[in-house]
């Protein structure tokens, strides 16, 4: 009796499963657009009512997450729409990624606003009525020579993205350079995250280091940068110890992080600094970002000598495009761009205090945003007729540590 | 759908391994593995089989390393799938690092096959029946769970522990390509990531359908379905009903400690089989 009840509820468990979960990409066309939710599909055809936005997510907590979200929530509650918040895969899994949105996926979804790159040409197969924009993410595999996603350009659900601070290797490279040679550094060195996950970090290694051989020409021999040995990989982990213990390494006097090296790099520095075995004076120019209490004092006066952080503010990008989209109404001059997201660089104690005592980045408040609600709405074409992307564009990459003074 | 039948087969794979009281933690990594290699030769070759053949022969050589190694060298064994867990890790890093990118497309021939949940019902009923009969019925499944049971005895018996133990491994390596198909399949594509933490899916799976961690007698194939199916339920389901993916990790952990508590309970003075 037993094992009969254990197995009709087996049985009944299957098909419930094969039923309810049954992936229709492998229909016809046609076949999968009658299967689709209604909404997504009367969204192509008529302004949308409000309607839910899955946002993916690239993060899980911290303040930058926090404050998307809230951004996001903000303009979504002003506007109509519900976000829905999932996560998706650290490693960029494409089926991970998949299967986080079809787990969020309801019948009034009516659109993705994605950070993360792995499947979305898959997401775009599966919902082939849902618009698609990418938020702080560069996308190159739709961008790059013959990215993996190329197709997607051809796609008119696909609306672009907005990348994660600067996109182009070359701009960074330039960025770090500068503020080597300016600070007059004498012996350098750099770290990146691996070039295959990260090909931008790989290029502005290699701009940064020909600004400085280009420097070192003209420059008199006591002037001139050592940058020594190649840039350390980190391996979506924390730098080894041991790597602030070798001799060419004790008496740098900065250190470039192409990654986020509050997470992957500080604590070893700060050991090593501790522990007599590093050039205390040491300055680290690195991305990422961390307000947590106490901390502020390592930033500009402490080891961290910079800041580059992506702007929050680039997640309203992605909703006036994707907005506007829904509403029927594209900018004039709409085109699904992969555009520089706005960036903070903070090198002096002002900005520092300006950007932990206002700015969004912190607070996680939409009030502290750079861009109110009533300077958004100029760009949304449900609230302003003439609106274009190019002045979205501006206005977006306006935003800046100056905005939070 | 395909992240259920993917765990399914895996976990159905894993019963002659968990019947000799064993556990693999290479799983995820060789999936990662084969569905990476499936996608590159399958885009030089226009066809899936010779990257099928390959990967058999692969999870045949981790299968006698996985299933020889502990027994020989009398170490346990998890270790040596916990070395190979991290050679096929260097191993996938290189190969995704050489290739620049973090992700990979199967380009040369359609997925559509892959995600039709008719081919994954058959393939899954072929491969419970088989399974089921080899454990049930044939010396490999019987030998198995004596060893689980009590190696001494297994071997004082005449049972040849090395031989079955490699054979059990065999088993689980042939599902595991089988399951690596249908996780390329999903998307058409590989990444860096894929397969990451594959393994204790299965072991959730298994223990969730109550199957004895310490293997034996007790084990049943249809432990790995019932806990499979459990756990990509509530994997899935409880997403899809709005609970929230922190708050259903919780009340997956919590079933988890229920299902565990009520499987493994001492009976007396036994430990549980």
């Amino acid at each position: 009796m037993k094992k009969s009840i254990a197995l009709a509820l087996t049985l009944l468990m299957l098909a419930a499963v094969f039923a309810g979960c049954a992936a229709p990409s492998s229909e016809p066309a046609e076949s999968v657009a009658a299967n689709a939710p209604a909404a997504p599909a009367a969204a192509a055809a008529a302004p949308a009512q409000g309607g839910t936005l899955i946002y993916l997510s690239s993060m899980t907590s911290g303040k930058e997450h926090e404050a998307a979200v809230a951004m996001f929530e903000m303009m979504g509650k002003e506007l109509g729409y519900s976000i829905s918040v999932v996560y998706g895969d650290m490693s960029n899994d494409p089926a991970a990624n998949l299967q986080a949105v079809q787990n969020a996926m309801t019948d009034d979804v009516v659109g993705l606003i994605v950070s993360q790159s792995g499947g979305v040409s898959e997401m775009m197969a599966e919902y082939p009525d849902l618009y698609v924009v990418g938020t702080s993410i560069d996308l190159n595999e739709v961008y790059g020579e013959g990215g993996l996603y190329a197709d997607l350009l051809e796609n008119d659900k696909f609306l672009g993205t907005i990348g994660n601070a600067l996109i182009s290797g070359s701009d960074i490279g330039k960025l770090h350079a500068d503020y080597v040679l300016k600070n007059g550094f004498k012996k350098v060195a750099t770290m990146m995250f691996p070039p295959f996950a990260f090909p931008q970090f790989a290029a502005a290694d290699a701009v940064l280091r020909g600004e400085i051989a280009a420097y070192n020409q003209s420059a008199a021999d006591a002037d001139k940068i050592e940058i020594v040995g190649d840039a350390q990989v980190l391996m979506f982990a924390a730098v080894d110890d041991n790597y602030f213990m070798e001799s060419a390494h004790q008496d740098l006097d900065c250190i470039v992080v192409l990654a986020d090296g509050i997470q992957f790099v500080y604590p070893a520095l700060k050991n090593a600094v501790d522990a007599g075995t590093m050039n205390p004076n040491v300055k680290m120019i690195t991305g990422g970002f961390s307000s947590e209490p106490g901390f502020e004092k390592e930033i500009i006066d402490g080891l961290i000598g910079a800041v580059y952080a992506p702007a929050v503010e680039s997640c309203i990008y992605s909703m006036v495009v994707m907005d506007n989209a829904l509403q029927g109404k594209p900018s004039s001059d709409f085109e699904p761009l992969q555009v520089d997201g706005p960036y903070l660089f903070i090198e002096t104690a002002e900005q520092r205090d300006a950007v932990l005592n206002n700015s969004i980045i912190v607070s996680a408040s939409p009030e502290d945003a750079a861009m109110s609600w009533e300077e958004i709405k100029q760009h949304l074409t449900r609230f302003n007729e003439s609106a274009t992307q190019s002045n979205l564009i501006e206005a977006v990459q306006g935003v800046s540590v100056a905005s939070y003074s | 759908m395909s992240n259920v039948i993917v765990t399914v087969l895996m976990s159905v794979g894993s019963v002659f391994v968990y019947s000799l009281g064993n556990m693999d933690i290479s799983l995820g990594k060789q999936v990662g593995l084969y569905a990476t290699l499936m996608v590159l030769i399958t885009n030089q070759t226009g066809s899936l089989l010779p990257a099928l053949m390959l990967c058999i022969v692969i999870a045949l050589v981790f299968a006698t390393i996985n299933g020889a190694i502990g027994q020989l060298l009398r170490i346990h064994p998890i270790i040596p799938s916990m070395v190979i867990m991290f050679v096929l890790s260097g191993v996938n890093s290189m190969i995704y690092v050489n290739i620049g990118s973090r992700n990979i497309r199967l380009t040369e021939i359609s997925n559509a096959a892959f995600k039709s949940p008719l081919i994954m019902f058959i393939v899954l009923l072929v491969e419970i029946l088989i399974v089921a009969y080899l454990f049930r019925f044939t010396k490999c499944g019987k030998y198995a769970r004596a060893i689980g049971a009590n190696p001494m005895a297994a071997q004082q018996c005449g049972v040849n522990l090395i031989r079955y133990k490699v054979i059990a491994y065999m088993i689980m390596g042939i599902c595991t390509v089988v399951a690596s198909v249908f996780q390329m399949g999903y998307t058409a594509a590989a990444s860096d990531g894929t397969g990451t933490g594959f393994e204790m899916n299965v072991m959730v799976a298994l223990i969730l359908g109550g199957m004895p961690l310490s293997g034996g007698m007790k084990s049943r194939v249809a432990s790995a379905v019932v806990g499979a199916f459990t756990f990509a339920l509530l994997d899935v389901g409880l997403p899809m009903i709005g609970i929230p993916m922190k708050v259903a990790s919780i009340i997956k952990a919590i079933i988890f400690l229920i299902v565990v508590f009520i499987t493994c309970r001492q009976k007396g003075d036994r430990l549980p089989r």
